[in-house]
């Protein structure tokens, strides 16, 4: 697997770690560095260190350091790898080399914001106000990547096109649903306010749907209950009628584009984040089967009618950051379900 | 015309556990398993009567274990899908529900109260890592605004519950009060929406069919409404009259009505509507206080109605037995007085 995965960055890194140059030497803190994307982004910089010497320094802020030592222990034992162990709501300050930020911590889980809202959005807020304060104060800032959701657009426009940097999301009003958009609107203000009055250089991103190694299959996304249910050889239960429209980008092309953003993104700018391959929720479904040695039964429960799509456009980051999907949805699909198995066998071992 | 289809969810075996304090022994189980699979019942929920791992000397103690009760049932379904009840708190992940997965349970409904959905998230995530069907019950749904009935509801479905039914614990809905709420859960989830009546003021059959025509497509019945307090819905008169009304439920109406003439000699007690049923729904307690209350009443010489309405004015809701007796001692010394 360890192959698979350092082939798998390679191969969405390589046609632009030429335009890397800028993150050479340079000390990046990450935020959320035990997250799926904060420890996507680690292992990427690790692979430019170990294959193109990039020399960076990596700092992870955690309030936890020891999740990474379960989750990826050839990440956690590094000499370029070093930890703050911190809520980032308390944090003051940072060390004074940090060149560029990337801000990812956040918990994407929405079972977590309907249970904690109040502390997901102290999290959010208070959390992006802290970090932003303490990199006012840092000599030699030279970018900082938010990362914001593309929740934040609301819901998907009717008409299923797909959604720009330009389009206007409205105020949400659905009470606890919006608590996490809404945190992330304001964020994405402050990140802004911040940039107007101390001269930060920030970027917004608006991340999108993501699937790869790493992520845990226990998570409320659809996918993620398709491919736990097949790998326990269950049935694919499809609660609605399997229309709606999703997009996946594989987890080496996340990581790269987000390096991609760090290194050449315009401070002030908004990139969206994910892919532009469409496929239903009754497509995935088939896919998993197709992939999987024993095809389980799908069945679409027909307990709703919504066929929303959920797809970003992605013409902004494709021209500006030249950045492309390095993997087809199948091929995604693949080396995320591979890497279930193999690590579904190591721990039945 | 899909959504007139309605799948009945048989509580018999669980919620009439309240009516004979908890004593359901393998013969009842066993010959009423056999008679609602046999009518084509959808799910038969089975055990204590507060739920699974409640059996305590407190609550009341089950003449049968939850292993015996589950297992008992499954050799008598054949086709119907074998449901518990699960509140947390009482049951435990390790120690209760994985043991009723390996005892071949299909579906389990994690139930909180209407207020603490955000207690579930553990056990729902839990049962959808199983593969198993999990639903969501919202218990003394009277006792908070619709708006926020939806708020809690939206919870459990994040969690991943696949449908939410909201409980009239204390059987003290009108029709008007079931069609807004349910209306209003069918709006705002992704997931079916189901409703569980009791029968305090004679309204469970009104209230399930105020339920069906406002969306809900999961309706909880019992066999000639034998359950906690005044019982539930006649799963038997539920499906005549939302045969009448065009509902297709997939029952057979003649076994059905043939279960409800041999369940009244298997259970012996059936519930009916009492003075004291009456006014706990009109005070809004929850029915599975009618026979403490009736004991404690007794026992302190107190008018069991004047107990309900002071229980209500509190708020109490199931696992606050102690307060029966509080409020039955205060009002022996001002009776006193």
């Amino acid at each position: 697997m360890k192959k698979m995965i350092q082939d798998d960055i390679q191969r969405s890194i390589q046609g632009l770690s030429s335009t890397f140059g800028s993150l050479k030497g340079k000390v990046i803190l990450i935020t959320g560095g035990t997250g799926f994307v904060g420890a996507w982004v680690a292992r990427s910089l690790v692979w430019l260190n170990d294959e193109l010497n990039f020399d960076c320094s990596i700092i992870i802020l955690t309030r936890n350091p020891k999740k990474l030592e379960e989750l990826d222990p050839d990440l956690y034992g590094r000499s370029d790898i070093s930890f703050i162990k911190s809520d980032i709501r308390s944090l003051h300050d940072l060390p004074q080399d940090i060149n560029y930020i990337i801000h990812s911590a956040a918990n994407p889980d929405n079972r977590v914001h309907m249970s904690d809202p109040v502390n997901t959005m102290d999290v959010i807020a208070i959390g992006t106000k802290a970090i932003m304060d303490a990199a006012s104060r840092l000599s030699d800032i030279k970018g900082i990547v938010y990362l914001s959701s593309g929740q934040v657009y609301g819901d998907a426009p009717g008409n299923g096109a797909a959604i720009s940097e330009n389009s206007q999301g409205y105020l949400l009003k659905k009470g606890i649903n919006s608590i996490y958009p809404e945190a992330k609107r304001y964020s994405e203000a402050l990140c802004l306010a911040y940039r107007s009055l101390y001269k930060l250089p920030v970027t917004i991103v608006r991340p999108f749907s993501f699937i790869g190694p790493y992520q845990e299959l226990n998570k409320p996304w659809a996918i993620n209950s398709f491919m736990q249910e097949a790998l326990n050889g269950q049935p694919i239960r499809i609660l609605g009628n399997g229309k709606p429209k999703r997009s996946y980008l594989y987890a080496t092309d996340m990581a790269a584009w987000l390096l991609a953003i760090l290194a050449n993104g315009k401070d002030g700018e908004v990139y969206n984040l994910g892919s532009s391959e469409e496929v239903s929720l009754l497509e995935v479904a088939n896919e998993i089967n197709s992939i999987i040695s024993i095809p389980v039964d799908i069945i679409v429960k027909n307990n709703n009618t919504l066929e929303s799509n959920f797809i970003p456009s992605l013409d902004y980051i494709h021209t500006q950051l030249g950045v492309k999907e390095n993997f087809t949805f199948k091929e995604a699909l693949l080396h995320t379900i591979k890497w279930n198995v193999n690590k579904q066998g190591s721990n039945d071992e | 015309m899909d959504n007139l289809e309605v799948s009945l969810y048989d509580v018999t075996l669980r919620d009439g556990s309240h009516a004979i304090r908890h004593q359901l022994n393998v013969d009842q189980i066993a010959t009423y398993a056999k008679l609602a699979d046999s009518a084509g019942v959808g799910v038969v929920e089975v055990g204590h009567g507060i739920g699974l791992g409640a059996s305590s000397l407190q609550i009341g103690k089950s003449l049968l274990s939850d292993e015996q009760m589950l297992t008992t049932a499954r050799e008598n379904l054949k086709h119907s899908l074998l449901g518990i009840h699960v509140v947390p708190g009482y049951a435990t992940i390790s120690r209760d529900i994985s043991k009723a997965i390996d005892c071949g349970v299909d579906v389990i409904r994690i139930a909180t109260q209407c207020t603490e959905a955000d207690t579930s998230e553990q056990h729902i995530s839990y049962v959808r890592g199983t593969g198993r069907r999990v639903f969501g019950g919202l218990m003394m749904s009277h006792m908070i605004s619709p708006e926020m009935l939806v708020q809690e509801a939206l919870k459990m479905e994040s969690y991943g519950a696949e449908g939410i039914t909201i409980l009239d614990s204390a059987g003290t809905f009108l029709p008007a009060d079931v069609e807004k709420r349910i209306g209003l859960l069918v709006d705002s989830l992704k997931v079916p929406v189901g409703f569980h009546g009791h029968n305090n003021l004679g309204m469970a059959i009104a209230n399930s069919l105020s339920a069906v025509k406002a969306g809900a497509t999961i309706i909880d019945g019992s066999i000639s409404g034998f359950g906690g307090g005044a019982g539930n819905a006649s799963i038997e008169l539920l499906a005549a009259v939302f045969s009448m009304e065009g509902y297709k439920t997939g029952v057979d109406l003649y076994k059905l009505l043939d279960a409800a003439d041999i369940a009244e000699k298997l259970f012996s007690v059936l519930p009916k509507i009492t003075s004291s049923s009456i006014v706990s729904g009109m005070s809004g307690v929850v029915s599975v206080f009618s026979k403490p209350v009736a004991r404690v009443a007794e026992i302190y010489n107190v008018d069991p109605r004047d107990i309900y309405f002071e229980l209500g004015r509190l708020g109490a809701i199931a696992g606050q037995e102690d307060l029966i007796v509080e409020v039955a001692q205060a009002l022996a010394i001002k009776d006193f007085r």
